[in-house]
């Protein structure tokens, strides 16, 4: 098979291909979804090196287990993306990360006291589409999922750093997902 | 320690976000294989993550370079492609375990036959595992049958629990309704899966003292107790 035949492919089929060792079905997955993914572990990371680390592990679990990728369960970016915010955050929560974060944050803008206070500022704006669907959302439901899926935290942490009972930080970000999702519903980036 | 439903709905956003403990996340995770409608929703709330995940930027050039020497070390060529999956590295008895797995599931029930092929191409990872387990020398197989016996469904039960469901010559139903499989621990049912209007390759897991599997008919997606008797029985003792 000829290398422009790929281009052609659904993810589910390169996933199959993967199966078979092809490898030019990998690097075409790479092309489709790499920056996606690099993105989301840099903005988690706040560390390049790291999240070059953690974008070859994803592939190199995508290549070694193609067949835990269900296409009935969800996009193939939707997956790897899974894939690399977990890794992402178990990175963030591990001892060398947040050694090496403190050192960081150590050295950052005196005005910024926090590597979340810099996500912050980023914020969780990709597209018109995407900051119209934040912005409808409650400041407490922003940053209740700006701390837990940028910021890596756990709920209970996430309660911890905003002074709120667990329970609040829990329904906050469950009511926010389903809000935004209403919110990019209305403008058919997903389904109701 | 175990969670209820609510509990364990109330931290659906949260885990499907990845910002809970590992307790609850096993726990949830636990859950979630025998629970289709919160499975469905933690899927939407990563659909949701997955579009605010933040502006894409193109890794540097030297990412992939790495990737594909490291692949280079995992590489086992093939000449051509193979119609059934490849096999878990390491396991030359599992290789040929699975083509005689193929031969089974082709000899059985032979309508099956055309549609079980076209689904290998797929690359669905449940009939990859199914095959698996047919060929697992621990796996154990199971036949679902009505009273009448004219019913059957085809299960294989490894001992961590996990099964599959493979062949069965059950109606297809029309698209309000569903088959779903139970386990039965006692007297109580535990639903083990959804199997859908017309049953493909289905993976379940049961959990301890299951005494036998049962098949119901109910309304789509599920439910949480079985509204009637079942079509189709086996006992596991």
């Amino acid at each position: 098979m000829g290398q422009k035949s790929f281009h052609r492919l659904s993810d589910a089929a390169l996933v199959v291909a993967v199966g078979r060792f092809r490898e030019e079905a990998l690097e075409e997955i790479y092309r489709r979804h790499a920056a996606a993914i690099f993105g989301l572990a840099r903005r988690v990371l706040l560390d390049e090196t790291l999240a070059e680390e953690v974008i070859q592990e994803v592939f190199l679990t995508l290549w070694r287990d193609p067949e835990r990728f269900d296409p009935d369960r969800g996009a193939l970016r939707s997956y790897l993306l899974v894939l690399t915010h977990r890794r992402s955050v178990d990175l963030v929560r591990s001892e060398d990360a947040r050694r090496r974060r403190e050192e960081r944050e150590a050295t950052m803008d005196p005005g910024r006291d926090s590597g979340d206070v810099e996500r912050e500022a980023e914020g969780l704006i990709a597209s018109e589409r995407v900051k119209e669907a934040v912005s409808e959302l409650p400041a407490g439901e922003r940053e209740a999922i700006e701390l837990a899926y940028f910021g890596g935290h756990t709920y209970r942490e996430v309660a911890g750093l905003l002074g709120e009972p667990e329970g609040t930080v829990k329904s906050r970000i469950r009511s926010g997902l389903k809000r935004m999702r209403g919110a990019l519903a209305r403008t058919g980036m997903v389904e109701a | 320690m175990s969670l209820e439903h609510e509990e364990i709905e109330g931290l659906l956003g949260a885990y499907a976000l990845d910002a809970v403990d590992d307790p609850d996340r096993h726990e949830i995770e636990r859950h979630l294989e025998s629970c289709p409608v919160c499975r469905t929703e933690v899927s939407r709330h990563r659909e949701v993550a997955a579009l605010v995940s933040g502006p894409e930027q193109p890794p540097p050039d030297h990412v992939w370079e790495r990737i594909r020497a490291r692949l280079e070390d995992s590489r086992e060529v093939l000449a051509s492609a193979p119609v059934v999956r490849r096999p878990r590295p390491g396991s030359q008895r599992l290789a040929a375990a699975l083509a005689a797995a193929a031969l089974v599931a082709v000899g059985f029930l032979g309508w099956r036959v055309v549609e079980l092929e076209g689904r290998i191409e797929r690359g669905g990872s449940v009939l990859a595992a199914a095959e698996a387990a047919l060929a697992d020398p621990d796996g154990r197989r199971l036949v679902l049958r009505s009273d009448d016996a004219a019913l059957a469904a085809d299960v294989v039960l490894l001992p961590d629990g996990t099964g599959y469901l493979f062949q069965n010559n059950l109606e297809p139903l029309s698209a309000d309704r569903t088959y779903q499989l139970w386990a039965m621990v006692g007297e109580r049912p535990i639903s083990a899966a959804v199997l859908g209007s017309d049953p493909e390759v289905t993976a379940f897991r049961v959990g301890e003292g299951t005494g036998a599997l049962a098949i119901t008919e109910e309304r789509a997606g599920g439910v949480q107790a079985p509204t009637s008797d079942p079509i189709a029985t086996a006992s596991l003792s």
